[in-house]
């Protein structure tokens, strides 16, 4: 399908320390559509960032990717020349962080920055050009008085409208895919609810495919069509996100939804999911879920099972591992 | 119950550093120097191959040879044993200095950082102020004031060198004072006495590990230039910075005589410095994982 | 009825502010007028949206900072008037959990050390046997092994290191118990427990909590009667059920239609706010929502609206009966 902007597959980042090598991400393949919301969950540690810095070939030491491929539009991106990287990231894949100020310069006007990534992507335009793109853009992402902000410093401004200059920046080059690593979680609901709705109507304006990192199974509710959970660096459970709050499948995942408060039950006691996510330096023999989970038999101790099931919905599970195997 | 770490033995916060320390091979022969220095000032008696005070006026001005290893002075005394004998003068004016400048340092910063207000108000006033004299004038004047003499030399660069231990304490005192286990002491009634002793002192030996031996050769090469000005210990006593001052006569026809002691200064600086470094890379949390 | 522990009347916190320009308030007020009521083994939720004076509330009634005014009672005693040994020993009955596991435990200190403080302050025990013997009490009713006591905050992960604040907090059996967003820094799964242990010990030892936190889905399993809070002051209140079942105020409205929910259809909702809360130092004239209400009516922009209702559930909006229907 030539709708298909991003493909990984099979990526795994190792880290190299004192002579050990530490699986980080281990075997993770997904693709992603345009106009489409891939959503990756998982609780920390088990490597939604660290699959983003893959993608963006930005592992940092003695992290390596140890194989897998990355397409962008085909094109393969792992094994390129940083210079060649540089033209990618940014223009094509563009990032928003939870933190707006990680990307902002607090001594740099907002428009001004916007401008200064127009430029160094697109030599052609003008000065004068590239200033009134970034007045427009900073209209289109709803923020008031936009030639007030424009001349503003970030740190002039609330953690919701920093969020809005930083997707401003983010879409000002048109890219094909836009990776948000947990863009709302330093938010307030009502603000949280804001920016969401803005990634939605950008995404629908600009026909990007978005990678929407979160640990929100709330927000992933609202934001993605495909969903993929994540546990100790592996893809646990790759599905539409429709059939994921209907028929979890994993129990990682029925515990993840399980587990949280929920405004029309009356529980006395919530949901646990035993234990705590291994350390990547001490995985389980066999499947890395087997400590915590209540269906773990002898096998699931000693091996670790694939990604099995229909291309719909894949689950990383021996429950599954036969046609017909029930929720 | 849940979320159990593997690694059995608990191990503090001083042995963690020790362990990163131990990794540096740089600030080890650093240690290993600065032990050896130490050693070397406690046994000069024992270590020392002539009495340091011996006048032998044949061998004046004699180069070095196997037995006069640094050579004579003028006197014709044994310059190897004056540097080991002066390496007590210096390395006792570096620590007690110190000492003296943390104990001072650390109750001024505390009482500013802490108590803010007024206090802060005079203290941070004091601290401009020693900040803003020459290092060198001011303790010229105090050894003017308090006459030569080791005891008055402690206690000249001890007096120098507090504002810089209480301008770090006061800035880590500042930030601690906000952590939530000092807020969670004051919930309990804690006393400000107790939040000094228990909560603040404890994550502020870190710096003043790092500034004691950071401080220590500033206040070697201060006692060295007093020395040499005429201003350090009084006659008999040696230090490596008289031995350059009456050295200085000589540095044509006998430059061994400048060489030796000044060798010691640097090498001494050097150590302390680079063993600061090592020990700030080893106890500072944030470049721990 | 259970009795009262803690009653806050009228309690204020007005900061002066340093460089207050033309226009502008020269007053601050983080907490403006609240007042409740806490009994014993009950729960109470704040909530509220960052800067809108949750923690400043908080920090007032625990005596952190000292409020500008109003009257905190707290076991019979006027806690205000309280001092020395008398304030020493009135603040064993009340504790605070903070929300950062990690700056809120001495580096420095053992599990054990850190756990006794409260105790080694209020000279609770007469002999260091008995003292061990609380502490290692006191870890096994939060879940830790008491094996632990000798180790060393950063041997922890975060869930257990919240355990150690909880496990220091319920040492000296308080009264009440102030827990300030104690599972927001945790991931979700480990939040569950955390909040099962809390209504474990409210049940065990019959400790009176009031929980802050933003997460409406927390507050609504926990709590009891809730507070909503905005720019400083209390616009509902109520018991859990009615607030939560019936939210009268648009903000409160707001406020729940803006939680993403697993159990909602895909897609944001639409009746979100607008705009950001204003600033404190500035706050909009009549009613503080107005600006941002989208019933706002010429009214709002001159009238301050008073809390209103039945003992069972306020609210500070001038059209909440028309709203309500």
């Amino acid at each position: 399908m030539s709708d298909i902007v991003l493909s990984v597959e099979h990526l795994s980042i190792t880290f190299f320390k004192d002579k050990a090598s530490i699986p980080t991400i281990d075997d993770v393949s997904f693709t992603l559509e345009r106009g489409e919301t891939l959503g990756i969950v998982g609780e920390s540690g088990c490597g939604k960032s660290m699959t983003v810095n893959g993608i963006l070939q930005m592992v940092p030491e003695p992290g390596r990717i140890t194989g897998g491929s990355i397409k962008l539009h085909g094109d393969e991106l792992v094994g390129l020349s940083e210079r060649k990287l540089a033209g990618y990231r940014g223009k094509e894949i563009a990032l928003i962080f939870q933190e707006p100020m990680t990307s902002l310069n607090p001594l740099m006007r907002c428009g001004a920055q916007i401008a200064e990534t127009i430029l160094a992507h697109d030599h052609s335009v003008s000065r004068k050009k590239a200033d009134a793109r970034a007045l427009e853009l900073i209209r289109q992402v709803g923020i008031p008085m936009p030639e007030k902000i424009f001349d503003s410093i970030p740190g002039e401004l609330s953690g919701g409208m920093r969020q809005r200059i930083v997707i401003a920046m983010a879409l000002c080059n048109h890219p094909s895919v836009l990776i948000c690593d947990e863009p709302t979680t330093a938010l307030d609901v009502t603000i949280q609810a804001q920016i969401l709705r803005l990634v939605n109507e950008m995404k629908r304006s600009y026909n990007t495919g978005v990678i929407f990192i979160t640990h929100d199974m709330g927000v992933i509710r609202e934001m993605a069509d495909q969903v993929m959970v994540m546990y100790a660096g592996q893809a646990v459970e790759y599905v539409d996100a429709d059939e994921l709050f209907r028929h979890p499948l994993h129990p990682y995942t029925q515990g993840l939804i399980k587990c949280i408060p929920s405004f029309g039950k009356d529980e006395e006691e919530l949901y646990v999911i035993e234990g705590s996510v291994p350390l990547l330096d001490h995985l389980p023999k066999g499947c890395l879920f087997a400590p915590r989970c209540p269906y773990a038999t002898q096998r699931c101790h000693t091996a670790r099972p694939q990604l099995v099931g229909e291309k719909r919905h894949r689950v990383r599970c021996f429950l599954y591992e036969k046609e017909g195997g029930d929720a | 119950m849940e979320e159990k770490r593997k690694d059995p033995a608990s191990r503090g916060y001083y042995q963690e550093s020790w362990k990163i320390l131990r990794k540096n091979p740089v600030a080890m022969v650093c240690l290993a120097i600065v032990l050896l220095l130490v050693f070397i000032a406690l046994f000069a008696p024992l270590v020392a191959p002539f009495d340091p005070d011996a006048i032998d006026m044949p061998s004046k001005l004699k180069a070095p040879d196997s037995v006069h290893l640094f050579g004579c002075d003028e006197l014709g005394r044994d310059i190897l044993s004056r540097c080991i004998y002066g390496c007590r003068v210096s390395l006792s004016v570096g620590i007690v200095s110190q000492l003296i400048a943390v104990v001072i340092g650390y109750f001024m910063g505390v009482c500013a950082g802490y108590f803010g207000g007024k206090s802060d108000a005079a203290i941070s006033f004091l601290i401009q102020v020693f900040a803003s004299l020459p290092d060198l004038l001011l303790a010229m004047a105090l050894m003017f004031a308090l006459g030569r003499g080791l005891g008055n030399l402690y206690i000249a660069l001890g007096v120098l060198s507090w504002a810089k231990t209480a301008r770090l304490v006061r800035g880590t005192v500042l930030q601690l004072k906000e952590k939530e286990y000092v807020k969670a002491c004051r919930i309990d009634g804690g006393s400000s006495f107790r939040i000094i002793m228990k909560h603040l002192l404890p994550n502020c030996i870190p710096t003043l590990i790092i500034t004691v031996t950071m401080g220590i050769p500033s206040a070697i090469l201060s006692e060295a230039s007093l020395s040499f000005l005429g201003l350090g210990v009084r006659a008999p006593m040696s230090s490596w910075g008289m031995m350059i001052s009456s050295s200085k006569t000589f540095i044509r026809t006998s430059p061994f005589y400048s060489l030796f002691p000044g060798l010691c200064i640097i090498i001494t600086v050097i150590a302390f410095n680079m063993l600061g470094d090592g020990l700030r890379d080893a106890l500072d949390p944030k470049l721990r994982k | 009825m259970r009795d009262v522990v803690l009653k806050v009347e009228h309690l204020k916190k007005y900061y002066p502010l340093r460089h207050a320009g033309k226009g502008e308030n020269a007053l601050v007020k983080a907490c403006d007028d609240v007042s409740f009521e806490l009994r014993s083994g009950e729960v109470l939720g704040i909530v509220g949206e960052s800067g809108c004076g949750k923690t400043t509330t908080m920090q007032s009634v625990i005596r952190l900072i000292e409020p500008t005014s109003g009257k905190i009672t707290l076991c019979g005693q006027d806690f205000r008037s309280l001092k020395g040994k008398d304030l020493k020993e009135a603040r064993t009955r009340m504790k605070l959990i903070f929300q950062d596991p990690y700056s809120s435990l001495n580096p420095r200190m053992t599990v054990r050390e850190i756990i006794a403080e409260p105790l080694d302050i209020a000279h609770g025990c007469s002999s260091r046997k008995e003292r061990e013997e609380l502490v290692l009490q006191a870890m096994r009713q939060v879940g830790l092994d008491p094996a632990f006591a000798n180790r060393y905050p950063h041997e922890f992960s975060g869930g257990q290191r919240q355990r150690i604040g909880i496990a220091r907090a319920i040492i000296l059996h308080p009264a009440v118990a102030i827990c300030d967003e104690p599972v927001s820094a945790l991931d979700v799964s480990i939040q569950a427990k955390i909040i099962n242990l809390l209504k474990r010990l409210q049940k065990e030892l019959g400790t009176a909590y009031i929980f802050i936190s933003h997460d409406l889905g927390v507050v609504r399993h926990i709590a009891d009667t809730v507070l909503v809070m905005y720019l400083g002051r209390v616009v509902e209140q109520g018991s859990c059920e009615a607030v939560f079942k019936n939210p009268l105020h648009p903000y409160t409205k707001a406020l729940l239609a803006s939680i993403p929910r697993i159990d909602s259809e895909r897609g944001v909702p639409e009746a979100v706010l607008a705009g950001d809360v204003p600033s404190p130092a500035n706050p909009p004239s009549g009613c503080l929502f107005h600006t941002r209400c989208p019933y706002s009516q010429s009214r709002c922009e001159t009238e301050s609206p008073l809390l209103r209702g039945t003992r069972d559930h306020q609210c500070a909006c001038h059209f909440a009966e028309t709203l309500a229907q």
